[in-house]
């Protein structure tokens, strides 16, 4: 673990929050869909770091997107400009990035964290990527004016407020009928959503990742803790063959 | 300067060891970690593969962590071949952590051991997060008895034998001793649980609680086994600190092991080991 100071802490949205941290070596380290773990409090309780996706990555700092959700993100939510928080890592495997044809991404909610680091990255390789977006309403989408910025977006709303009305996995099915269909597609988002981006892929013949989410102990493959079901029988560590993962790979049905 | 122990014929470099399923099989931690402490206690090791417990595995509670792995390993064919003579290159002796669902489970598993260098077994009797075996030994001091009478006949060297904090702890304490075990390894994790309150069912029903929530409770332990036995005692329990550990060493422990610690931070074992020293020299 190594000590990091935070830069500034705001809340994007009610709940939402974005932190950027001053950690050089591992900002330098850093591949999109990677994570780290991170304490941001004293003492024994909570008693483990917690993960999280990198969100993006300049130079010595790194951006963490994260929504309130339970002691520990509470702790983390208070935490100041000049304050120092505990982080390790990055941990897990790298998005991968296709040799060539086009990616879609595919975010639900705040899964979408992750992909603003992949985005960056895909477009200093060239290579050609969309992003479809989905959230609730249109009050859930996260740093919206940031995202359109970074390229080709599509959003769907579930009650319309904005964009396509419905969830985003029922857009992608719409666009991949009228559109050339791309060589990957990578998703972050909800169990549910996953379960059946995988579906899609598969039913199309798209090689699909899924960046898997698991309550996690050590994020390096020490307890054995975050795992899901293999397909094939057996477990698959999130932490370590993860977070994400070939659909192929992964019991769709047993996600939660 | 050196802080070496001697449990019976095992000499260990310093009184640190690395808990049985808490550093995997070293697969991603730095050598430097793994090669300082005083001895690696593998993962519990079966016969067959497991393949372990469907998840949720873990679950967080105050200054705790209540896990249900469900002795998840390859199995004893691929530990020997592929995983053991990496352990073995790593410097520390290593202690194979055995578990079985019967007594012939444990004895197969010490004869294959026996010529494979290792410096000792630890006999998992009180894994709280299995159906089979594990922790139904530990309520059965006659059991024990048996099986730890058996072993000494296939095994010959040093070997712990894991007791649970629960059930009649003394009993099978005094049980192993008299049938021959070389050490205590004083506790296992408490068995525990946690609910899904949106759902009123448990979240994790088999689990074993671990952490500086229970340091209290097998300090206890350890302090009024150690007045009943005379054999050396590992102590296990929420070790955090190199504090935490003198702790254990004041009222009894000869040794100790590390490991929900190591989930936190992998540094703690060595950081432990350096605070030790200090401690020690201004003792």
């Amino acid at each position: 673990m190594i000590g990091a100071r935070v830069v500034s802490q705001r809340e994007v949205s009610p709940g939402y929050f974005l932190l950027k941290l001053e950690a050089p070596e591992i900002a330098h380290q850093a591949r999109p869909g990677q994570f780290v773990k991170i304490t941001a409090w004293e003492g024994r309780d909570p008693l483990l770091p917690r993960p999280f996706s990198i969100h993006e990555v300049k130079d010595s700092h790194l951006w963490i997107l994260y929504q309130r959700r339970g002691l520990g993100t509470k702790l983390l939510s208070k935490i100041h400009r000049g304050e120092t928080v505990w982080l390790s890592g990055p941990f897990g495997r790298p998005f991968p990035l296709p040799e060539e044809g086009s990616v879609w991404l595919v975010a639900g909610g705040v899964g979408v964290a992750p992909f603003f680091f992949y985005a960056g990255v895909l477009r200093t390789h060239n290579i050609p990527f969309r992003f479809f977006y989905g959230a609730r309403s249109k009050g859930d989408l996260l740093r919206l004016k940031h995202l359109q910025s970074l390229g080709k977006l599509r959003i769907a709303t579930e009650d319309g407020s904005l964009g396509y009305q419905g969830f985003v996995t029922d857009l992608i099915k719409v666009q991949l009928e009228q559109e050339d269909r791309p060589k990957m597609m990578v998703a972050c988002g909800p169990p549910g959503m996953l379960s059946a981006v995988g579906q899609i892929g598969e039913a199309y013949g798209i090689p699909t990742y899924l960046s898997l989410e698991a309550f996690m102990a050590c994020g390096q493959g020490l307890c054995l803790g975050c795992v899901v079901q293999r397909r094939r029988g057996g477990y698959l560590r999130v932490c370590l063959e993860g977070p994400a993962v070939d659909s192929r790979e992964v019991a769709l049905d047993k996600l939660s | 300067m050196t802080n070496s122990v001697e449990l019976g014929e095992l000499k260990l470099p310093n009184p640190l060891m690395l808990a049985s399923g808490t550093w995997g099989f070293g697969e991603t931690l730095p050598r430097k970690i793994l090669s300082s402490v005083g001895a690696l206690v593998t993962k519990g090791l079966s016969l067959e593969p497991r393949t372990g417990n469907p998840p949720p595995r873990l679950s967080e509670t105050p200054c705790g962590l209540v896990n249900s792995i469900g002795l998840e390993n390859p199995g004893f064919e691929v530990f020997r071949n592929r995983i053991l003579p990496r352990l073995l290159a790593l410097g520390p002796p290593v202690i194979v952590n055995i578990f079985g669902e019967s007594e012939d489970d444990f004895f197969r598993l010490a004869e294959g051991l026996a010529e494979t260098g290792i410096a000792g077994l630890e006999v998992n009797i009180s894994c709280p997060n299995v159906k089979k075996g594990g922790i139904a030994f530990a309520r059965d001091p006659e059991g024990v008895f048996r099986l730890v009478r058996g072993l000494t006949s296939v095994w010959e060297r040093f070997f712990s034998v894991k007791l649970s904090p629960v059930g009649p702890v003394e009993e099978v304490a005094l049980a192993a001793e008299e049938a021959g075990a070389r050490a205590l390894t004083c506790a296992n994790t408490y068995p525990a649980m946690t609910v899904d309150l949106s759902r009123g069912t448990p979240r994790l029903h088999l689990g074993g609680l671990s952490g500086p929530a229970i340091k209290p409770l097998t300090l206890r332990l350890v302090y009024e086994l150690s007045r009943k036995v005379k054999i050396p005692i590992i102590a296990s329990g929420g070790i955090m600190s190199a504090r935490d550990a003198l702790e254990y060493l004041s009222v009894g422990a000869r040794a100790f092991q590390v490991g929900t610690a190591i989930l936190i931070d992998p540094e703690a074992p060595r950081n432990i080991l350096s605070e030790l020293d200090v401690a020690l020299k201004d003792r």
